[in-house]
């Protein structure tokens, strides 16, 4: 075990894998369901998406209230019970923070959300036909690779903010091509290991076109982690977004996202201290959740990787 | 760029910055009330800036964070009374208008002398002037148009103004009018801004010859003052950091108290507030919003007073895409459809006056007669706008006579928190009157450039400093639209030109005859609506308890620094 | 090992290449005008003079020619002049990278300082509380946004309690580097910047760690009497360094794009507020040349993150 151990940590990633067949889900899901952290943090994030996705039902029949609606006599209010929007407090405007919590949530898990699955499709593809074709197309990936990695993301970020005005979809596309990194690396290193298989030189012989190869034998092998990865992108595009926002270069007011309300929040600091709560402590948590969510995953998925697959620091 | 330096243009403000006291007697000590209420020397200032200045060069200076700095090296002939804002002696000791209104004589002091030795003459004024002239990247040309021979020499055809004459050994200057130009005396003062070294410049930059190409406005002194008339030096520019100043032991108002003044760079208003409160900063201004939590601070002793100037939504009657707001009706309905009274109590808290037109509280031609206050009242601003033909479409937006929905975008800076607010403010009120808004925030620069006389800006969110002596010609007269001008909202009234001409080439340059054309500019100016006049904060002052002397008011908080002193 | 750094050099070129190949890209291919960007302020501009600017700036060449010239004069060092500043592009970042290095190296030795000996600890007391605790702390430090933990810092800790200074290198009028009132001033940005780094570091070690500790030649250096300390020291942290090292990498990425933020709440003189100040008032042969230099200093960190990791590993070298 001691020379494979370390084999193992030398070459980039090269487990023992079984193969993708029913056993391996089912597996995943009985270690899942006697798992109470991983259950519990999945279950706070479907309920921020169902939360986030049924905003503007709740805007109007909950809170009776929108999220750009202005009561500038209410203003500087601190949280209080007397309605339910008024629980988080108001800020400068009257407005309602609990209702742009809430809004805040949908943008934030769409750029989340959105980018991650960019980042993954771009990634898996890149880092599948990378590693199965090997050749210029390696060479290329590979550079664009090390080439993206070596700006770090928010000078990116600042400088696209400073030549463009990005709306939430451009913006998620945006974040979901500098994300990719990662998971391309792993997917690409995958593809490399597996190539050399029986089954998939059994599958050439036979005269399977690549394409066929690719999706059907290497991607559903190499998919399992990449989910956790995703998982793990999202929430560090989550991070990234809150604080390109912050700044002023990324989501723009009036529509809120939790990162600029806590440019807001950051001015009122006197005035209103409530305000830099909520926003910071909804991405902390919803961030730790996808964290969790995605340690839980891997270690069901295969409790042998602990450790060589997991939550890098955010490159953001 | 031009707003802020509107007031450099037109009069004052560098003057009014300037340090120095009242009739100077030498050193003049504050009463003391008891023995440990001595003056003693020695300490060090420090003032938090929210950025680097760009130059030290007044000429192309066109930012409040440049013009903190050098206004305490180059000062003015005369400079503006810190209360009253009437024209006093500075460096000249008097100054006289002939009663024809078209020679101006300045008599200097005795004995002025440059931080480095030097001694300071007219020339150095007519050496400013004439830099000005020459200068591609100023704009404080329009305040000289009216000497004679300014053109030729702008133009290249002289090597020098012929209006311009420096007599007895230097210690007066002449300057003659091809037209009378009632603010002369306020504004000829400054030279622009600030009176520079001419045997220093000189050595970089000669004005005297025929050559337009050359000009002063890149040369390694504009970011290295060689010499100083102020209470302070030049000393060291850390960028990013701080510009330190130090004591100029011959100040002719008598050498400063203080050692040193720093000049701290902060990364937004809030920051410096925070300064403020823990002490690193020993006094500056805050924002509204920050006014209760500062002075709840024990160690800070608060000021509040009026300022001169005042903040506004401007329309651009020459906007391409929102042709209705060449329509008086429409912008009067945009006055009625905000309301400015909840801006003065929940954005401003009360720490301000709402104004109605051009000349604020502070000026002597302040005059609210006959104005309309515009109360907010929704319905009449919808029945304004469809009396201009505006009907109402099924989303709840206007759609113009052109059948085009009244969209339309208003911008302003980042950084100032009503401003900012006062936006997403206006986003909602207009909404309510059928009219959608696209707020954008950008930085100064940015707003400055985009609100560039053209057609291609809406609505904007920007104040005024205005010097003491009203002179709004620059902003309002109709041959002002050009590129790097200040009327760049297309505004044209026949009897508004006439009036402004009037208070400035008088041939009457009395107070009640200028009193009466202003009030004509204003009343118009009411009625056409170019902006939607919001208000005029006050300037909410605080400074360390332990510093002495201290007695801002609106021309300047810091005229009489020299006298500052740090009670231990 | 020589050679193994040459090589390296080397093959960090296409990638420099390819960092310069998308800045370029970025600024030609944006809708502002890159000659509107260098004449902000300019009030007097005519059409001759935008006209002779494209030329001198070659902007009237096909893209590949602008290019070219473009890298000819990097090479020069010549990476224009500031808009706001008037001063090259050039000094004024590098006037900052000292202060920047400065939190970035303090903070690399806080986080491998706190983050190993979490680590080992976790692994030894695997399954106790210290354990959890310290998971804890990881995946929090890991999830919580940078700046609100600065803005945070701050408020409490600046603000209402006078304990740590609000922001900047130094109190006014103190002008000293390796002194006292420095590393006072330089608490809040290294703590809060080292946070992702701290958390992550246990995580990896923690794992590396127990997968050694039960291998075979450590229980054989074990039964030889060896000491349980020197046993982990010796055999258990090399091979535990080795992800270590490799996470320096990203380490090194989040500090300098965690400094862009940061030292804006902190009010620290360094690249990133440059850049974030550039980006604002649109300087952009600042934004341009600071990342630039950003992905330089980028590059060379991985280059000598590469060497380290030779060294821990030799079997490295041969690849």
């Amino acid at each position: 075990m001691a020379t494979s151990a370390t084999v193992q940590r030398v070459a980039v990633g090269a487990p023992e894998y079984r193969r993708a067949s029913a056993g391996l889900w089912s597996d995943a899901a009985w270690r899942l369901r006697h798992d109470p952290t991983t259950l519990l943090a999945l279950f706070v994030v479907l309920l921020f998406v169902v939360i986030a996705l049924g905003a503007d039902f709740l805007a109007a029949n909950f809170f009776h209230r929108a999220f750009s609606q202005q009561d500038i006599l209410s203003s500087y209010e601190k949280p209080n019970t007397d309605e339910a929007w008024r629980w988080l407090g108001t800020d400068e405007l009257g407005r309602s923070q609990a209702v742009r919590l809430l809004y805040g949530a949908r943008v934030s898990l769409f750029v989340g959300g959105f980018g991650a699955l960019t980042a993954v499709v771009i990634g898996l593809t890149a880092g599948v036909t990378a590693g199965y074709f090997r050749g210029w197309w390696d060479d290329v990936v590979v550079w664009l690779v090390t080439t993206l990695n070596s700006i770090p993301r928010l000078y990116l970020l600042l400088i696209v903010g400073v030549l463009w005005r990005l709306e939430p979809l451009p913006f998620a596309l945006l974040l979901g091509s500098l994300g990719w990194l990662g998971i391309c690396n792993y997917a690409r290193g995958q593809s490399i290991a597996l190539r050399e298989r029986e089954y998939i030189l059994a599958a050439r012989t036979v005269g399977c076109s690549p394409v066929r190869l690719m999706v059907r034998h290497l991607a559903p092998n190499i998919l399992p982690l990449i989910i956790v990865l995703a998982m793990i992108e999202i929430g560090q595009l989550i991070l990234a977004e809150s604080a390109i926002s912050f700044i002023g270069f990324g989501i723009q007011p009036p529509t809120p996202s939790w990162g600029n309300m806590l440019t807001n929040a950051s001015q009122y600091l006197g005035k209103a201290p409530y305000l830099i709560v909520p926003p910071g402590l909804a991405v902390l948590i919803t961030v730790l959740c996808l964290y969790l969510i995605g340690d839980g995953l891997r270690d069901a998925l295969d409790p042998r990787l602990r450790g060589s697959v997991g939550p890098r620091p955010r490159a953001a | 760029m031009r707003r802020l330096v509107a007031i450099f243009g037109a009069a004052m403000l560098v003057a009014t910055a300037c340090a120095g006291g009242t009739p100077p007697t030498s050193g003049g000590a504050s009463p003391s009330t008891a023995a440990s209420d001595t003056p003693v020397p020695g300490g060090r200032v420090v003032a938090g800036a929210t950025g680097d200045p760009k130059t030290m060069q007044p000429i192309i200076s066109t930012d409040t964070q440049s013009s903190f700095v050098w206004q305490w090296f180059y000062l003015g002939l005369t400079r503006a009374n810190y209360k009253t804002g009437e024209t006093e002696p500075s460096l000249a000791d008097k100054f006289e208008l002939s009663k024809d209104g078209l020679t101006l004589t300045y008599t200097l002091r005795d004995n002025l002398v440059w931080s480095d030795g030097t001694p300071f003459s007219g020339e150095d004024w007519r050496y400013t002037v004439h830099s000005v002239a020459r200068s591609a990247k100023t704009v404080r040309k329009s305040t000289f148009q009216d000497i004679v021979g300014w053109a030729d020499y702008r133009d290249g055809k002289a090597s020098s103004i012929s209006g311009i004459t420096v007599g007895n050994g230097g210690k007066t200057i002449e300057i003659k009018f091809a037209k009378v130009f009632c603010p002369a005396q306020a504004a000829m003062g400054g030279a622009g801004g600030g009176i520079l070294p001419s045997a220093a410049f000189k050595k970089v930059y000669d004005p005297y010859t025929t050559d337009t190409k050359q000009n002063i406005d890149d040369n390694a002194l504009n970011m290295n003052p060689p010499a100083s008339m102020g209470p302070f030096v030049f000393k060291e520019f850390k960028p990013g950091i701080q510009v330190t100043l130090g004591r100029n032991d011959k100040y002719f108002r008598g050498a400063p108290l203080i050692e040193e003044f720093v000049i701290k760079v902060y990364a937004d208003a809030t920051a410096v507030k925070n300064a403020l409160v823990t002490g690193e900063v020993t006094y500056g201004t805050v924002e509204a919003k920050d006014y209760d939590e500062v002075n709840k601070v024990d160690s800070l002793k608060g000021y509040r007073y009026k300022s001169s100037g005042y903040t506004y939504i401007g329309w651009n009657a020459k906007a391409a895409k929102a042709p209705w707001l060449a329509n008086r009706d429409v912008r009067q309905a945009l006055w009625y459809g905000i309301n400015v009274d909840a801006i003065m109590q929940k954005i401003l808290f009360g720490l301000g006056t709402q104004v109605y037109s051009h000349n604020p509280p502070t000026s002597w031609a302040y005059d609210t007669s006959g104005l309309t206050t515009y109360k907010n009242d929704v319905a009449k601003a919808k029945q304004l706008l469809e009396k201009a033909g505006a009907k109402m479409g099924s989303d709840g937006i206007y759609r113009w006579t052109d059948g085009s929905p009244m969209k339309m975008r208003i911008e302003t800076n980042q950084g100032n928190n009503a401003r900012e607010t006062i936006l997403q403010f206006a986003q909602e009120q207009y909404k309510a009157i059928g009219v959608q808004i696209d707020p954008l925030l950008e930085s100064f620069n940015a707003l400055l450039d985009r609100t560039d006389p053209g057609t291609d800006f809406e609505g904007f969110i920007i104040g005024w400093s205005l010097g003491a002596d009203p002179d709004p010609y620059s902003i309002w007269h109709s041959s002002q639209q050009g590129k790097g001008q200040f009327n760049n909202i297309g505004y044209n009234n026949p009897a508004v030109d006439q009036a402004l001409l009037d208070n400035r080439n008088g041939p009457d340059c009395s107070k009640e005859s200028r009193k009466k054309a202003l009030h004509t500019v204003d009343q118009n100016l009411n009625q056409d609506a170019p902006y939607t006049f919001l208000y005029a904060a006050d300037v909410l002052f605080f400074g360390n308890k332990q510093l002495q002397a201290v007695d801002p008011n609106t021309y300047s908080n810091t005229w009489n620094i020299e006298k500052w002193w740090f009670k231990k | 090992m020589g050679r193994f750094i040459a090589r390296r050099l080397v093959q960090a070129v296409p990638t420099l290449f390819g960092v310069l190949l998308l800045t370029f890209l970025l600024s030609r291919l944006s809708p502002s005008d890159p000659v509107q960007l260098m004449l902000y302020g300019n009030t007097e501009v005519t059409s001759e003079d935008r006209e002779q600017l494209r030329h001198a700036l070659g902007l009237d060449q096909p893209l590949p020619i602008q290019f070219v010239q473009w890298l000819w004069q990097l090479a020069h060092l010549d990476f224009g002049n500031s808009i706001y500043y008037h001063r090259p592009a050039l000094d004024l970042i590098l006037e900052r990278i000292p202060n920047s290095l400065q939190i970035s190296l303090l903070a690399l030795v806080v986080t491998v300082g706190i983050g190993i000996p979490l680590g080992v600890i976790a692994a030894l007391r695997r399954g106790r509380p210290e354990d959890h605790a310290i998971r804890i702390f990881s995946v929090l430090g890991h999830a919580i946004p940078e700046f609100w933990l600065g803005l945070l810092f701050v408020l409490t800790f600046a603000v209402q309690n006078r304990w740590f200074p609000i922001g900047s290198m130094n109190a006014v009028g103190v002008d000293c580097t390796l002194c006292f009132d420095r590393v006072w001033h330089l608490v809040g940005p290294v703590l809060v910047i080292s946070i992702a780094g701290i958390a992550n570091l246990p995580r990896i070690l923690r794992t590396e760690v127990l997968e050694v500790i039960s291998q075979d030649y450590v229980r054989t250096a074990r039964s030889k009497g060896l000491k349980e300390n020197a046993v982990v020291a010796v055999h258990v942290l090399r091979n535990a360094l080795i992800p270590v090292v490799t996470s320096f990498g990203t380490i090194l990425l989040v500090f300098f794009s965690g400094s862009l933020i940061i030292e804006r709440v902190f009010n620290w003189p360094g690249l990133g507020r440059l850049t974030f100040e550039a980006a604002v008032s649109k300087d952009f042969p600042v934004v341009q040349g600071a990342i630039i230099i950003a992905s330089v200093l980028l590059i060379l960190s991985y280059i000598l993150r590469d060497i380290a990791y030779a060294w821990v590993d030799p079997r490295i070298k041969v690849r």
